[in-house]
């Protein structure tokens, strides 16, 4: 019956809705629940008591909650009704990790809307409150398997408010997807660098041009980079740090990334750009379909990521 | 005062070409005792627009070009031995005057760029054990190459609440290109321009801000947009309270600069993406850029 | 869960005097134990315990009953599902079912009280039931006490329309689908079918109301409130009985002259089969018989309030023919008792030709000795009559009424009791008279030849005032308990007369509605052959429409919150733009439209910019003029753009 439900429910939504999703009337079902239907076995019972004893005071009670409950049901139908769903923007994420869609209510009406869920297929649902003419965001995550990139799909939106007797709801398909990074690998090895200058260190190369700060002195550090000035006030040690943002450029590359599969090469990249960014060397990526240039920053690190994630699937 | 202002204006648009939307934000930032950021590619003008505005506005100005070997004693000043007089005394940094052009501010260190912007809040400096007011009007007119270019560092979050405005120049139209290519050189043209207003008259124009009218309804207005921003998860953080109270007067000063005597949603529709974009960037995604977060707030939320 | 408890509590309340005290304790106790179990203090019960305590309640129930089905066992045991189902508080489900039980126990109160106190306590306490489902509805722990309470007295506002409408036009039934075992348990206020000494006075304390009666025109003299009801006519010496029942069924027999009074009753439920009707009644109710002592009987046992319309004459003939039975039973008399009195009898037998003028000798006896009225009369022996008439000479109407008749017997006149009320009080605001148990009455009847029954009164010769006015009148000072009721204070006095009419009212529309009452008043709307096809279709008519504007009503609520009239002025304003195509943007400043729209339509600038210019000013300027605002009307109301061709 749900699936049926279901069917009928979706027809007509085949493609992502423009924004903002407005919920009128024609777009919500309302179906009693199964309490719904055991309070109305409950009211027949009553009815039952009231016909037999001819008692004017049970059939106005008996009534009165029959009415509640259409009520009830007009009321569910207007917690739904007139509300805008807008979406957010999503932050990308790993694989693995739950994908975050933040949905944005907006309840433009004189009362308020109480008690709503949200919920993806086969995740849990969201309840939120939406107070008259405000916005609230629910965040609706969705666990990721597999790199690319993620659809909600149809999203359902639900309440059963006020009394718990009737199912209202509806279904819309936001335009919204979030991208996947392949999970980056642990405890990858590092590159074996192609780098353009020397080939030195490790990732975590420091740079030797601007300065940037005072840590305490490690046996093993250059005792060129101690900081005589700053450790002649104490008794102790000081080495000066530097960092280098002009200092190292790194290539990752699809064939010294050696590990298995696709997909086990793809997160090994994926920890490389992560530790590289970390340690402010820049790096650029050189994929069999793609050649991104050196660079660092957040932005790059998407660039970087995103064709990581989207490496093989095109759409 | 508006006749006033307008050829103020003129005389820019005829320094920097096609800009005027630029020009009057910047002044209605600066009207409404704001500091400004310019934020572009190199060479495109952004000193020169610093420049100009200091200059129209008859102010004294100093110019500090930040590197990243710029100490906060080159800005703020330090204090020097007199050796004749055997004692020392306080060497006044270039932010002692009236509009500081700091040039390409994400190039110097952290250190040099909070002392600045220390200054930009308190409007005094304390130095040597002693606080020191700046002079009144008071601007600091930064300009700074995009973030991800090399060799910068970048703004801290806190420190960006701090200008009430950002703007970017943008490429000129091919027209505009076309005059600047024929036309003298923009930095001979500057020497010979002629302040329009005194200094007093600027801070007069500083006082008549705030009293242009905010109704009730622009108030909602303004008010739904901060919550919206609060509410949107694609900025993790809302607009602070600073953030609005800078969104409502720089609507005032638009206003003001329009010859209006009330403000209108047009106005914050206008300087919003400026007022709003540099606070909110911080926490998006890159996928999304600033202006398209501040069309995306200005297309959300119907005005009541 | 406090508040789910404080529920349970107030559904249970009105029960309370009810059900057995044990019952009581172990429900207030379960209350505290659920309580403390859901505050994770104690631990919940085992469930074979549960069982144990459901089979121990219900054989208590059993014991304390007699029976498991009838109405107070079956609400007795509801009671203790109820609470033990708190016991059970494990899940949603537990508590979901737990209310809905809670409005079964609701409707279960209505068969034992359906005063106004209780309508309103029960609409009360169902609102609070209703609230309890909203909080359980509700995601998150918050407890929103107010919200849902609110929430819950608007969804009830909003459904008293449809109730009334369901109210009013279901079709109701004439006799019930099935009888319950009776409860003989409880105790009913009102006369019984025999007369012992004392009965009556015992009554007379009660100031419960018998029943109301509304006259269609005039109202009879005080003297002539005579309200009759069985007919006694076997006597054992001490206790008079009802013994002979011919049904006449639907034929009078009487001759009846003078004023015709018709009145309609409403009856509190006695649990007896007889109805009253002013002396001597005229007509016979629908559902109804006559006997042949002019009592009206009922076809089925009042158990709820009951409403029939008769009518009477006080002037009547009745039974002017004896048959042989009747003057059988009405001469009847217990053997060998009452010595004195059977001598005094013969002696006045003997003096005396007629039966009228035997009758006028005893009671000027009456009159004369010095009987007197009382509520507690002193006990009397074996021989009753003789130790009232000789010894204590002190009684009730009962007493009067039943020696009156023994005399009368043993004089060879045929003479019965009839037992009913007299009197009554009217109320003027609510135009009906109220009867009550206090007002219960004897009085005596004898046959004479040609004249047929005659009522003989004969209290009314010891204490006129009783008839003519009332019983506090008559008595010297008052013994009864129900001073408040009957006070003196002239402002009490209107209160209790505004709540009684109140009642009445009650009722007479409430209560009393019946399928009589439904078809009547379907009559008045043309619903004149009530079939059950005309009634479902009305009741989904009305239903529908009433729902209808429900939702209306519910959606209205659902709209934006009102805008001051510059706006609405403003949006007008913009409807007449969206016509012809210039929908304003949700974000879209108004210069920013006007400036969209003046793009395309430059005929229509001057116009536009002057409404948009005066719109700003007034919406968002310091102390716009106040002139402006009628300009700005003005304009809009002027405003009429067209289409391009």
């Amino acid at each position: 019956m749900t699936s049926l439900a279901e069917k009928l429910s979706t027809r007509g939504l085949r493609v992502p809705e423009q924004e903002p999703i407005i919920l009128d009337r024609k777009r919500i079902y309302i179906i009693p629940t199964w309490y719904g239907v055991l309070f109305s076995m409950t009211l027949f019972i009553m009815l039952i008591g009231s016909i037999n004893f001819n008692n004017s005071l049970s059939f106005a009670l008996t009534f009165l909650m029959v009415s509640v409950t259409l009520v009830s049901m007009l009321h569910a139908h207007r917690n739904l009704s007139k509300i805008h769903i807008r979406c957010a923007t999503t932050k990308s994420v790993f694989s693995g990790q739950h994908a975050i869609f933040p949905m944005l209510i907006s309840n433009p009406g004189g009362t308020d809307k109480q008690t709503i869920s949200l919920v993806i297929k086969n995740e849990i649902p969201v309840d939120i409150d939406v107070p008259a003419g405000s916005t609230v965001t629910a965040q609706l995550s969705m666990k990721t398997m597999v790199r690319g990139i993620v659809q909600p799909g149809k999203i359902k939106i639900f309440t059963e408010f006020p009394l718990g007797l009737f199912h209202a709801w509806s279904w819309f398909y936001p335009d919204i997807k979030c991208i996947v990074y392949p999970a980056p690998e642990k405890d990858a090895p590092p590159p074996d660098f192609q780098s353009d200058g020397d080939n030195n260190a490790g990732l975590t190369a420091k740079g030797q041009d601007d300065f940037s700060g005072l840590r305490n002195y490690q046996p093993g550090d250059s005792i060129k980079s101690i900081a005589w000035k700053q450790s002649a006030r104490g008794d102790t040690l000081y080495t000066k740090q530097f960092s280098g943002g002009g200092g190292r450029t790194l290539w990752l590359e699809w064939d010294i990334a050696e590990a298995g599969s696709n997909e086990q090469r793809l997160s090994r990249i994926c920890r490389w750009v992560l530790d590289c960014e970390a340690s402010g060397i820049k790096y650029g990526l050189r994929l069999p379909d793609n050649k991104i240039l050196p660079g660092s920053g957040r932005k790059h690190q998407h660039i970087c990521l995103t064709a990581l994630a989207l490496f093989g699937r095109e759409s | 005062m508006n006749t006033t202002i307008n050829f103020l204006i003129n005389q820019a648009n005829e320094i920097i070409l096609g800009k005027e939307k630029q020009i009057r934000l910047s002044l209605a930032c600066l009207f409404a005792r704001g500091h400004l950021l310019i934020e572009d590619l190199p060479g495109m003008g952004k000193t020169t627009l610093a420049q100009l505005l200091a200059r129209l506005m008859g102010l004294q100005y100093n110019r500090i070009q930040f590197t990243s070997d710029l100490l906060p004693s080159d800005i703020i000043g330090a204090a020097i031995y007199d050796r004749d007089k055997g004692e020392f005394y306080f060497h006044p940094g270039p932010v002692f005057t009236q509009v500081v052009l700091a040039d390409e501010i994400n190039r110097a260190t952290p250190k040099a760029q909070s002392a600045l912007l220390e200054a930009m809040e308190e409007r005094q400096i304390t130095a040597e054990g002693e606080t020191r007011d700046l002079p009144e009007p008071f601007f600091v007119i930064a300009t700074q190459n995009p973030t991800y270019h090399t060799g910068t560092f970048p703004l801290p979050e806190s420190q960006f609440d701090r200008f009430m405005m950002r703007i970017e120049l943008g490429f000129p139209s091919r027209q505009a290109e076309r005059s600047i290519l024929t036309g003298r050189d923009r930095s001979i043209l500057l020497q010979t321009i002629k302040p329009c207003l005194t200094s007093e008259q600027v801070l007069k124009i500083q006082s008549l801000v705030p009293q242009v009218h905010v109704s009730d309804a622009l108030l909602d207005y303004l008010q739904d947009l901060v919550d919206f921003t609060r509410n949107d998860s694609s900025t993790s953080n809302g607009l602070s309270p600073r953030g609005s109270l800078a969104l409502m007067r720089s609507a005032q000063s638009w206003a003001f600069l329009d010859g209006r005597d009330a403000v209108i949603p047009e106005d914050v529709q206008i300087i919003l993406p400026s007022v709003v974009g540099h606070r909110l960037r911080q926490y998006t995604d890159n996928l999304s850029d600033t202006s398209s977060i501040a069309q995306k707030l200005l297309k959300s939320v119907a005005i009541p | 869960m406090l508040w789910i408890l404080a529920c349970q509590a107030m559904v249970i309340a009105p029960h309370l005097l009810r059900i057995p005290v044990w019952l009581s304790i172990m429900s207030a106790g379960v209350g505290i134990w659920g309580y403390k179990a859901v505050s994770a203090k104690w631990k919940y019960p085992r469930r074979i315990i549960l069982l144990l305590m459901v089979i121990i309640a219900s054989t208590g129930i059993f014991i304390n009953y007699g029976t498991l089905i009838g109405r107070n066992a079956g609400v007795a045991l509801l009671i203790t599902m109820l609470s033990l189902k708190i016991l059970e508080f494990k899940t949603h489900k537990d508590v979901i079912l737990f209310v809905y039980l809670g409005y079964f126990l609701v409707v279960t109160n209505f068969l034992f009280s359906q005063t106004m106190l209780i309508a309103i306590y029960m609409l009360a306490v169902s609102i609070g039931l209703t609230s309890t489902l909203i909080m359980l509805s509700r995601h998150g722990s918050e407890l929103n006490l107010g919200k849902n309470v609110k929430q819950a007295v608007m969804m009830t506002l909003q459904a008293i329309p449809l109730m009334l409408v369901m109210f009013v036009l279901f079709p109701r039934l004439p006799s019930p689908l099935w009888f319950l075992p009776e409860d003989n348990s409880r105790a009913v206020t009102g006369l019984s079918d025999t007369m012992k000494p004392g009965a009556i006075s015992e009554l007379s304390r009660s100031d419960a109301v018998a029943f109301r009666v509304s006259f269609s025109d005039a109202i009879p003299p005080a003297s002539q409130l005579y309200w009759r009801g069985p007919v006694l006519w076997q006597y054992d010496g001490k206790t008079w009985h009802t013994s002979y029942q011919k049904f006449l069924k639907r034929n009078m027999q009487g001759k009846y002259s003078g004023k015709k009074y018709t009145y309609t009753i409403t009856l509190e439920p006695h649990q007896q089969y007889w109805l009253f009707a002013l002396d001597t009644p005229s007509s016979i109710p629908p559902d109804s018989y006559i006997n042949n002592g002019y009592s009206l009987i009922s076809r089925n046992r009042i158990r709820n309030l009951y409403q029939y319309t008769s009518s009477s004459y006080t002037r009547y003939i009745i039974g002017d023919k004896l048959s042989l039975a009747e003057k059988k039973s009405a001469l009847q008399l217990p053997e060998n008792l009452n010595p004195k009195t059977g001598k005094w009898a013969r002696e006045i037998n003997r003096r005396f030709a007629t039966a009228e003028e035997k009758a006028k000798y005893i009671l000027g006896y009456f009159r004369e000795k010095p009987f007197s009225y009382t509520l507690s009369p002193p006990l009397l022996g074996q021989n009753a009559v003789d130790d009232f008439l000789f010894n204590t000479r002190s009684g009730f109407c009962e007493h009067y009424a039943s020696s009156f008749v023994y005399l009368m017997r043993l004089m060879n006149v045929p003479a019965r009791i009839v037992l009913g009320y007299q009197g009554g009080e009217y109320n003027n605001l609510g135009k009906y008279m109220i009867v009550r148990q206090s007002d219960a009455h004897a009085w005596a009847e004898i046959w004479v030849r040609g004249k047929g029954w005659i009522r003989i009164d004969p209290t009314g010769a010891v204490s006129p005032d009783r008839v003519e006015k009332s019983i506090e009148a008559a008595l010297p000072f008052r013994v009864s308990s129900g001073g408040l009721m009957r006070s003196d204070n002239p402002v009490l006095r209107t209160l209790i007369l505004y709540w009684d009419s109140a009642n009445y009212k009650w009722h007479n529309w409430v209560l009393g509605y019946d399928s009589a009452k439904q078809s009547s008043l379907l009559e008045k709307f043309g619903i004149n052959s009530a079939s059950w096809e005309d009634i479902a279709i009305s009741i989904m008519v009305s239903l529908g429409s009433m729902l209808l504007l429900i939702a209306l009503w519910v959606n209205m609520s659902n709209r934006r919150p009102r805008k001051d009239p510059t706006c609405r002025l403003y949006l007008k304003f913009c409807q007449k733009l969206g016509r012809i195509g210039f929908r304003q943007m949700a974000h879209e400043g108004p210069i920013d439209y006007a400036t969209r729209v003046t793009g395309k339509r430059l005929d229509l600038k001057d116009e536009v910019d002057l409404i948009t210019h005066i719109y700003i000013k007034l919406r968002y300027s310091r102390n716009p003029p106040t002139n402006l605002f009628s300009q700005y009307k003005k304009c809009i109301r002027k405003f009429h753009p067209r289409k391009n061709k």
